[in-house]
């Protein structure tokens, strides 16, 4: 067997890693085929390390979230029976809200001039405003993560003012790396950081998605801002990845 | 995930933990929901990273994913226990996909995604950000057809077989284009996998 056809061998196998006792006798001998197929090896290895993002079972399929069902039929069945039935009102109750919302957000941007904005003031002050009344880290992070609500929804509005939603995404950007993440590193109660570190990623993966969401739709009618979008989705997905190391940590 | 499958369905015997997927195809089947969650959440990860891998959009691969589970528990009684419950989801998936590319009005424009999410930490491999990032771009210049079987092989651990039932292709098709897919890898990364190496 020569060198060409062991590795179109290796390249057409099912498992390169095991090569049979003929290739096995080549590779013996053969230092560049060794070559070959350590890195081919190496390279199968690296494929699943590739990265994705990482995205949750939608509501609308089962889920062990919402089917938390008894081990056997007892007199327990039926106040399990009555927590699922409140549970489900609960989540329908929230999905609802959630399509309203979303089907609010997703409604055209206006054509005429936006209301006041904050991409027209300064981020220090607009960031020092809203940290005036909270002391502890955990309200700062609050009252952070609630302006940034406020600035998305803001950025909703901008499809047309590309110049605008570009320095609303430099605030974005400075208010999720650099005064959240700084806030977040001082909250020590390893209890009080994991809940809170894990429900404001909750709300940044949600972020993420639908500034994602709305820099596809906006792709072809208004390009700039769709990637100032595609910006604030990407803050926001960086974010999220490491208030969850610090909720881990 | 061990799961207890006990009784939440007259009919459904009782298995106590059971984590064989022909026994929770079965359950599923007579619509045990604690089973048919299980399953979803078994595979929601993986097919949801092949199809993000195919089409680089991940509202549609989500879309195209809850579509494939969606049909999958829809047509379960025709699915024949026994035979490899993963490739079918995924063929069904596949199908999906392929409507979507022939229909220019569902198809989608997509924006290059940053995407920080990772299945494993590289360093748990010894390779650098810039080798996987490297990876990644070569992977997405792959043709569609090529990325899609090398990705079943590589990662989903399917069969040449396997892999030309879910692709709609012979057997010979899906090995080749998985030869293709690790021919042209090899070429563009073998500086990079030198490089590893040393």
């Amino acid at each position: 067997m020569n060198c060409n056809l062991l590795r179109q061998r290796l390249l057409e196998s099912e498992h390169p890693d095991r090569p049979g006792a003929a290739e096995s006798r080549h590779l013996a001998r053969c230092v560049d085929c060794q070559a070959f197929q350590k890195r081919l090896v190496r390279l199968e290895q690296l494929l699943p390390l590739v990265p994705t993002p990482a995205v949750g079972i939608p509501p609308s399929l089962p889920s062990h979230r919402l089917l938390v069902l008894p081990r056997r039929p007892t007199d327990g069945v039926r106040r399990q029976s009555a927590r699922h039935a409140k549970l489900a009102l609960a989540f329908s109750l929230a999905a609802s809200l959630t399509l309203f919302t979303l089907g609010y957000w997703a409604w055209p941007p206006p054509a005429s001039s936006p209301p006041t904005s904050f991409a027209q003031r300064n981020y220090v002050t607009l960031r020092d405003e809203r940290l005036r009344q909270a002391t502890l880290p955990a309200q700062r992070m609050a009252a952070l993560a609630h302006l940034a609500n406020e600035l998305l929804d803001e950025a909703r509005q901008l499809g047309r003012y590309p110049d605008r939603l570009e320095t609303l995404a430099d605030h974005f950007d400075r208010l999720l790396r650099e005064d959240l993440l700084r806030e977040a590193r001082q909250l020590t109660d390893q209890q009080e950081r994991t809940s809170t570190l894990l429900s404001l990623s909750q709300q940044l993966g949600r972020t993420e998605s639908e500034a994602s969401r709305l820099a596809s739709e906006w792709r072809s009618r208004h390009p700039r801002a769709a990637r100032q979008l595609a910006r604030i989705a990407a803050t926001a997905a960086a974010v999220d990845l490491e208030l969850r190391r610090l909720a881990q940590a | 995930m061990g799961v207890d499958l006990r009784v939440d369905h007259p009919n459904a015997e009782v298995v106590g933990t059971e984590t064989d997927e022909s026994a929770l195809v079965r359950l599923a089947q007579i619509q045990n929901q604690q089973a048919q969650a299980e399953l979803i959440e078994r595979y929601w990860p993986r097919l949801f990273r092949w199809l993000y891998q195919l089409t680089r959009d991940r509202h549609l691969a989500e879309d195209l994913a809850q579509e494939a589970f969606l049909k999958a528990l829809a047509n379960l009684e025709r699915f024949q226990v026994g035979t490899n419950f993963r490739a079918w989801l995924f063929r069904i998936a596949h199908n999906s996909l392929a409507n979507v590319q022939r229909s220019p009005s569902r198809r989608r424009e997509v924006l290059p995604e940053e995407v920080p999410a990772r299945k494993q930490d590289p360093s748990d491999l010894a390779c650098s950000r810039e080798t996987l990032a490297a990876v990644a771009a070569a992977i997405d210049r792959l043709p569609c057809d090529w990325r899609a079987a090398l990705l079943l092989r590589v990662e989903e651990d399917l069969s040449f077989r396997q892999i030309a039932g879910v692709l709609n292709t012979t057997e010979e098709t899906a090995r080749w284009r998985v030869f293709k897919a690790r021919q042209r890898l090899l070429a563009e990364l073998e500086d990079r996998l030198e490089l590893e190496e040393s």
